[in-house]
Parts: structure tokens; C-alpha cells; sequence
């Protein structure tokens, strides 16, 4: 957590509102060319996370360091390789799309046109970009946020929800774009979003947050590939599940319609076989189940609220 | 800096209220040009110039009408970006949060000073159709009726309206770093203009009364009128060009204190 090439390293960062505590000691760090997720249900604490990566809320406590700057102490060189969209990106109606784009470009010193008129290419916009934003689609504003956020060449890119407003079309060239950038350029992506299947087809690492904590972080591989899955087709449902959880196998659904039910294990799945065969219980069908993001979401999620809420 | 103040101005005049404003202006300017030939034409007034007179519409409007019209384009400058979202990625840029606010406030006061001179050349012009040019050089046959020259006057006049410009502006700047609603914002700012000159006509007639009462004189808007009030008469008895610009000084560097350390440090949530 201490390394200070990271394009982000957030450490234990808190935010009070009052008595209220919206995010509690949150810790991740994100590498140059690394694509991280940061996933939670609504309310749980995302946005607020990533107003305090770029500054716009002070955290009461802890510490954010982008590329080695402190965003407190040290706010310009902090922020100056980084390109945001932080929640739906609001542009000024009485301009056009460039217009915005070239208000936002007189900020800095280091973008010239041609960069600008290359992020509207980027982002498909070059045909309206002189249009009136109030003209615009709620999906081609994104875009034109999009757009705001890489005309520099940023290093560390910070997208909170980027795919509202996108079609299917839009949602997939999203995606494909931050890949790119990634592993061409070696930028930095946080990605925010409940859209779970796009953080899972994009993202290295995640960090699921829960009530302002961090329920779970580390790579896409260890939620989605950890333990293996199988679903079994079995003659006598009630005494394979409880000859399965006797011999340490973790039965985590059960379909009685079905005859069948799911378990996860480290154990070989041949091991659970032979004892359900030798117990005289036919097995008629033993598959893989790939285990999905959202499942290792649900599960952990759902654990994190019996939890409660943070206090 | 430049492109931050470039940015401020670009966004006041490209609003829909700034047409506006200078369309009341314009109305303003002939009408007034029509009322002074008129007066003119029934011998109710001394025989003036264009040059000679311009000077009082400035005056006139310095009272009421240019802190109003600032209210509409610009009360909203911070927190119609607050509740509008566009704060946000004014804010994630490297530039420190006192520049931003400063721009604001620069683009501000050159977007109203822009305005006060183009409202006085529209008046020359508009007088000078009517009741002919004149010579800035010849004495000043307006309101204050003094010796010196028509141009002096005039350059008087508008010196003092620009330093009553800066404070009107930084309190506006202030009211909008703290309210959140755009709307709310012109509204507070608008209703203090009103408040304002009501104010100073009512702290005039007490401090005739009560010595204790000059307290008021020392308040923030209490000199607003300067460039209103003329030259031998000011708000309050006693006071000179130099109190009263001090008083108006001292005021505005204390606004822009505040509204730069309580912006630099301002959660931005919307």
C-alpha cells in the first residue's frame, strides 16, 4: 500500500458526515495499466470514495496518493495526470459540445486542438460536436463527458458510472476503449458501476464495498475462479446434500425440482463421487459451474448486511 | 489565469440573461435620450450636451438599476455551477480552488464593467442624436452643476462607479459561495440590492438624529452610492471620496477572504 508509483493508493480514507459515517478505513490501490472495479450496491459509499480521489470532498481521515502526490497537500501535481467523470457529467447548455470541450481544454496549458478533435473521434461525436448540448442525447453527453476526461492523455482515468445513458452499441465500444487504453497506453482505469457483467468483462482487480467498507478486494480471477463449483443431478436429494456438507463440501443451493443441487470445495469432486456412490445414491449428472461476479457479489454482500450498516 | 477569466466572461455573456440585460440597457439609453430632448424641446431644462450629461444617467442608474441587473447575471456564478454539476469538473482540474473562485470574480466585475460602459456609450450616442454631442471640455451642466469640465466629471463619475462595481460584486460572489441553489442565490442577491438602497436613504435620516447612529455608515453597502451621490454631497456628511472608497475596500478584501477560504475547503457534493 505504501507504493508510491501506484496511480492510486488510498489508505484506510474515511468520511463523517456529522455522526454519519459514509465510507470507513477504504483501502485499494490501482497499478499503472491495471483496470480496477469498484463495486457496491447503491448507497454503499462509491461515489463518495471517488469525490475524495479527486478532491472534491476532503476525507476526514486517512490518506490518497495518485502517482505518488498527496491529493491534500500536494492537489495540482496530484491531479494533473488524471482525466474523471464523477457521477453524470454536467455541461454548460448555452454551449456547444466543442465549446464545452474547449472550456474545459483552456484549464490546462498542455492540450492543443488537435488532441481534443481526437477525444471527440475517440468518442464518436465528431458529426455534432458543434451542436448544442441541449441537443444531445443523454447517452452522446456521456460521451462528450468521455471525451473531457481523456483529452489530455490522462494516466489514470476515473470513471464513475460511465455506461449511463449508453446503448448496448455504446456500452460494449466503452469497454473496448478503456481495454485499449490500458493495455496500449498503460493508463490507470477505476471503473465504478452496478452493471456487474461490464466490470467483470473489463476489470483486473475489484474492490466491493458494502455500508462505506470494503468487503472484499483483490483480483477478477480469485471472485470469480476461488473455489470450484459443480452442480449435481442425484437419485436422493436430502441425503447427497447432507452426506456432501459431512464430508466439508459447501452445498450453496439445493433444487429439489431438479434432483439437484450446487457445492463448492477445494476437495477433487471425483472424492465426493465415490461417496455418494458407495452410499447408494445414484449420481446421474456432475458439471462445472462457472462462478459469475454477481454471484461472489451476492454472497458477499449479502453476508456484509447481516453485518449492518457502518456506525 | 487568463484562460480561467477568459472561461468566466465567455459564460456570463453567453447566457441567454446577458441579451437581456443589455436590451433593458438599450431601451433604457433611448428612452432617456427621448425624455431629454423632450425636456429640452419645452425649455424645462438648462441647454446641455450629450458630453455635458452623460454623466447623469450613469449617476442615476449607479443607485439601483446596475447592482439589480448584477444580481441577474451573475448571483448565480458558483452556485448555479453547484446545483447545475458543472462545479465538479471545474474542480478536478489543476487549478487551485483560490483561482477559481478569483476568476470568477475578475470575469465578473470585467462582464459588469463592460456592461456600466457600454450603457454609457449608448447614452452619448443616444443624447448625442437628440440634443446634440457637445464638448467633453466644456463644464459640466448636469446635476452637479460644478465648475469643472463635462470630461472630468464623466471620468469621475465612472472611477468611482467601477470601485462601487468591486464591492457589489464581491458581496454577490460571497452570498453565491455560500447558498447552493442558483436560483436562491439571484434571489438573496437581488433582494440585498433593493434592501440595500433603502437602507442607506433610511441610515442617512438617522444619523441626523443620532450620533451613534453613524455606526451604519461603516457597513458594507453603505457606499455603494458613491459614484451616485456626486461630488460634494456624498452618502453621509463628513465622509470624502478617500473614507469612502477605504470603507469599500476594506469590505471587499474581507468578502474575498472569506469566500476564498470557505470555497477552498468546501465539500462539493452536487
Amino acid at each position: 500500500m505504501s507504493d508510491e508509483t501506484a496511480a492510486i493508493n488510498a489508505v484506510n480514507i474515511s468520511k463523517n458526515y456529522g455522526s454519519r459515517r459514509a465510507v470507513v478505513d477504504v483501502s485499494f490501490s490501482v497499478k499503472p495499466g491495471e483496470v480496477f472495479g469498484l463495486i457496491g450496491p447503491n448507497g454503499a459509499g462509491k461515489t463518495t470514495v471517488i469525490r475524495m480521489l479527486v478532491g472534491l470532498i476532503k476525507q476526514s481521515s486517512g490518506s490518497i496518493s495518485l502517482f505518488g502526490h498527496d491529493i491534500s497537500h500536494d492537489f495540482e501535481n496530484a491531479i494533473r495526470p488524471v482525466g474523471a467523470i464523477v457521477e453524470n457529467p454536467e455541461m454548460y447548455k448555452y454551449f456547444s459540445g466543442m465549446q464545452n470541450l474547449k472550456h474545459f481544454a483552456r484549464m490546462r496549458s498542455d492540450i492543443t486542438d488537435e488532441q481534443i478533435k481526437s477525444a471527440v473521434a475517440l468518442v464518436g461525436l465528431t458529426d455534432r460536436i458543434n451542436e448544442n448540448i441541449t441537443r444531445y442525447s443523454l447517452g452522446m453527453r456521456q460521451r462528450l463527458g468521455i471525451a473531457q476526461a481523456i483529452m489530455h492523455n490522462p494516466k489514470l482515468l476515473i470513471l464513475d458510472e460511465p455506461t449511463n445513458g449508453l446503448d448496448p452499441q455504446g456500452i460494449q465500444e466503452l469497454r473496448l476503449m478503456i481495454r485499449r487504453l490500458a493495455d496500449t497506453q498503460g493508463m490507470a482505469v477505476l471503473l465504478s458501476s452496478h452493471l456487474l457483467h461490464d466490470v467483470q468483462a473489463v476489470c483486473d482487480s475489484i474492490a466491493i464495498i458494502n455500508f462505506g467498507r470494503t468487503v472484499a478486494e483483490g483480483s477478477m480471477a480469485s471472485f470469480t475462479q476461488g473455489k470450484a463449483t459443480y452442480r449435481l443431478v442425484v437419485s436422493d436429494l436430502n441425503a447427497a446434500v447432507s452426506l456432501s456438507q459431512s464430508n466439508k463440501w459447501n452445498v450453496v443451493k439445493s433444487i429439489e425440482a431438479d434432483h439437484a443441487y450446487i457445492v463448492e470445495s477445494t476437495q477433487e469432486i471425483s472424492d465426493l463421487n465415490e461417496v455418494l456412490v458407495k452410499s447408494g445414491i445414484k449420481v446421474s449428472r456432475i458439471e462445472g459451474v462457472t462462478r459469475s461476479l454477481e454471484d461472489a457479489f451476492l454472497e458477499l454482500t449479502n453476508s456484509s448486511n447481516q453485518g449492518g450498516a457502518a456506525k | 489565469m487568463i484562460g480561467l477569466i477568459y472561461n468566466e466572461v465567455s459564460k456570463i455573456v453567453a447566457q441567454r440573461r446577458f441579451l437581456v440585460v443589455i436590451i433593458i440597457l438599450t431601451l433604457i439609453a433611448i428612452l432617456g435620450a427621448l425624455v431629454a430632448k423632450a425636456v429640452h424641446v419645452t425649455g424645462q431644462m438648462m441647454p446641455t450636451t450629450a458630453a455635458q450629461s452623460v454623466n447623469n444617467g450613469i449617476s442615476a442608474a449607479a443607485q439601483l438599476l446596475f447592482p439589480f441587473l448584477f444580481a441577474i447575471i451573475m448571483g448565480d456564478i458558483i452556485a448555479g455551477e453547484l446545483n447545475g454539476g458543472t462545479m465538479k469538473l471545474l474542480l478536478i482540474r489543476p487549478v487551485a480552488r483560490w483561482k477559481v473562485w478569483l476568476s470568477k470574480l475578475i470575469g465578473a466585475y470585467l462582464a459588469c464593467t463592460a456592461i456600466v460602459i457600454y450603457s454609457g456609450l449608448l447614452s452619448y450616442v443616444a443624447l448625442g442624436a437628440t440634443i446634440g454631442f457637445g464638448s467633453f471640455s466644456a463644464p459640466e451642466g448636469g446635476m452637479y452643476n460644478i465648475a469643472a469640465s463635462a470630461g472630468f466629471v464623466t471620468a469621475k463619475v465612472y472611477a468611482l462607479e467601477l470601485a462601487s462595481i468591486f464591492s457589489v460584486i464581491s458581496t454577490f460572489l460571497l452570498i453565491s459561495t455560500f447558498v447552493e441553489s442558483g436560483v436562491a442565490a439571484v434571489g438573496l442577491c437581488a433582494s440585498l440590492t433593493v434592501f440595500c438602497s433603502v437602507a442607506v436613504a433610511i441610515f442617512r435620516g438617522l444619523a441626523a438624529f443620532s450620533p451613534r447612529a453613524r455606526i451604519l455608515e461603516y457597513l458594507f453597502f453603505s457606499h455603494w452610492q458613491i459614484a451616485g451621490l456626486g461630488n460634494s454631497s456624498f452618502p453621509f456628511q463628513n465622509w470624502t471620496i478617500t473614507g469612502s472608497l477605504v470603507t469599500l475596500a476594506v469590505w471587499s478584501l474581507l468578502f474575498i477572504a472569506i469566500g476564498i477560504a470557505y470555497f477552498k475547503y468546501k465539500d462539493v457534493k452536487g
